[in-house]
């Protein structure tokens, strides 16, 4: 098969092609297999549309996050990966604190990975669903805009579910 | 909203939450009151809450006035088992209580119609599959001859339809039993039939209806005390040929009855000294839940968390509604 011409070879054994990305927040670099990166939709309509060039420049992402991201569509670019070991493999991913937790549902989103998406907004909603309304306030950057009164109002439609809570 | 994350990604993972947390975060700013009491949210949650929950409902305790009854729910985390406590106190004169025990709100529909005697008349309880307005229409079904339900009959509602095991009142000699449905979207009345030798002829009041995972069960009581229970199920909705029997459960001795289905397909049998077991068919395991009850209360559905009934027009806020209009 050594001698075949070059165009033969590439459709019996096609080279595998990698993309780069790059977070435009700390310059870091990844190289990753193209069928792991096509997992993001928004990086798959750029290879589509001819938009990409060697290195995809990612906005907003931080490596630390990108890291993450990368390693969850790796896992999910095996194909034997069993259900099973995705599963233990997206716990690990998700296992971090609710501020990594946010910045990682948000490059789910933008890079528009629904899988990706789906955990991290279930481990957030287990996250932070036995915590005080106020701790959850401050979570999410929310300012209280009840006066005293209306927040005692709100309180008092439903006083018993607040048992134990401040 | 919130300064880091959009709103239909905070939707997203709001969505998630139990209704619990829901209601306590309703304090957390104005516009998460109205998103947390918007329809378009509570539809988006009940669909989260549905394909995730194994918890199911249980009757405890019914007082002999049936005003104060007991329920807890029991729902199973990662081979934990947590269950919580409900004690009702639903005033009502033949009227209707929709009581959701998630927000403790109930709403109460009373009767159009007042039978003379209180047993003379079924009531089927479902969601239509489009509106979701609870209350009273009349509606101008034709009502199958055949299908005579009693009132104290189980029903479930799935597929849109509320089904109740019924019986042909004109055979002479034994008994002639079917399913009846009432499809809540078509507003109407079929029938469907069960196995003949095994189930069409039983004695009607040992039979019962359940949903069994996604499908369609009968339950079939021995006599009783024998602890046993014949479980069929329709494999193929509404297709009568495909009724298979799918286990027996055969415990004397010990069973009184069988009370419901967990979503892992685990039986819930009550016994002679009230207490639940959940039973697994296929390993034959029993394992003790630690819920007691009282004599012939135990009664199991499948109980979904959900805000319904706690949709906000106005709140205690001047003007909540305004808030909406940005959803």
């Amino acid at each position: 098969m050594a001698s075949a011409p070059e165009n033969e070879k590439n459709a019996s054994a096609p080279e595998k092609k990698t993309l780069t990305l790059k977070s435009m927040i700390n310059n870091e670099e990844f190289v990753v297999d193209e069928h792991v990166a096509l997992q993001s939709v928004t990086i798959k309509n750029m290879v589509d549309s001819d938009c990409a060039g060697d290195v995809i420049p990612v906005p907003t992402i931080s490596g630390e996050i990108l890291a993450l991201v990368i390693e969850y569509c790796k896992n999910h670019a095996n194909p034997s990966a069993s259900e099973d070991d995705l599963k233990k493999a997206d716990a690990g991913i998700v296992a971090k604190d609710i501020y990594t937790l946010i910045d990682l549902v948000l490059a789910a989103n933008f890079l528009d990975i629904k899988g990706l998406l789906e955990v991290t907004s279930q481990k957030i909603a287990d996250s932070i669903k036995d915590l005080p309304h106020q701790d959850v306030r401050e979570i999410f950057g929310v300012e209280n805009d009840y006066t005293p009164e209306e927040e005692a109002a709100v309180r008092a439609e439903h006083d018993w579910a607040f048992e134990g809570f401040p | 909203m919130s300064d880091y994350i959009p709103n239909d990604l905070l939707i997203e993972v709001l969505a998630r939450l139990p209704v619990n947390s829901l209601i306590r975060f309703k304090s957390v700013c104005k516009s998460w009151y109205s998103l947390i009491t918007s329809p378009i949210f509570i539809n988006k949650q009940l669909n989260h809450s549905k394909t995730n929950t194994d918890e199911v409902l249980i009757r405890l305790h019914t007082a002999t006035d049936k005003r104060n009854t007991i329920y807890c729910s029991m729902t199973t985390k990662n081979s934990v088992m947590s269950t919580r406590n409900w004690s009702s106190h639903l005033e009502s004169n033949l009227d209707i209580i929709l009581w959701n025990p998630s927000i403790r709100k109930s709403v109460t529909l009373p009767i159009p119609y007042k039978p003379q005697c209180p047993h003379m008349f079924v009531l089927g309880f479902g969601a239509h599959p489009t509106t979701h307005e609870h209350g009273w229409r009349g509606i101008g079904s034709y009502v199958p001859p055949r299908g005579i339900v009693e009132f104290m009959w189980s029903q479930v509602f799935m597929k849109g339809a509320v089904h109740w095991v019924a019986n042909d009142p004109c055979v002479d000699v034994g008994y002639c039993n079917l399913v009846m449905l009432f499809d809540m979207g078509e507003e109407t009345f079929y029938e469907m039939m069960l196995p003949l030798l095994t189930l069409a002829e039983q004695n009607p009041t040992s039979l019962s209806v359940k949903l069994f995972g996604e499908s369609l069960a009968v339950l079939c009581r021995g006599q009783r005390d024998s602890g046993c229970c014949c479980i069929w199920v329709m494999k193929e909705y509404r297709v009568v040929e495909s009724w298979t029997k799918l286990f027996n459960i055969n415990l004397p001795g010990m069973f009184d009855r069988t009370s419901g289905f967990r979503k892992n397909g685990e039986v819930l049998l009550s016994t002679s000294n009230n207490c639940l077991f959940s039973f697994d068919a296929r390993t034959k395991k029993i394992v003790n839940t630690g819920i007691r009850g009282s004599p012939h209360a135990f009664y199991v559905e499948p109980f979904i968390d959900t805000l319904l009934l706690g949709e906000k027009e106005d709140g205690p806020l001047q003007g909540a509604s305004d808030f909406q209009e940005r959803w």
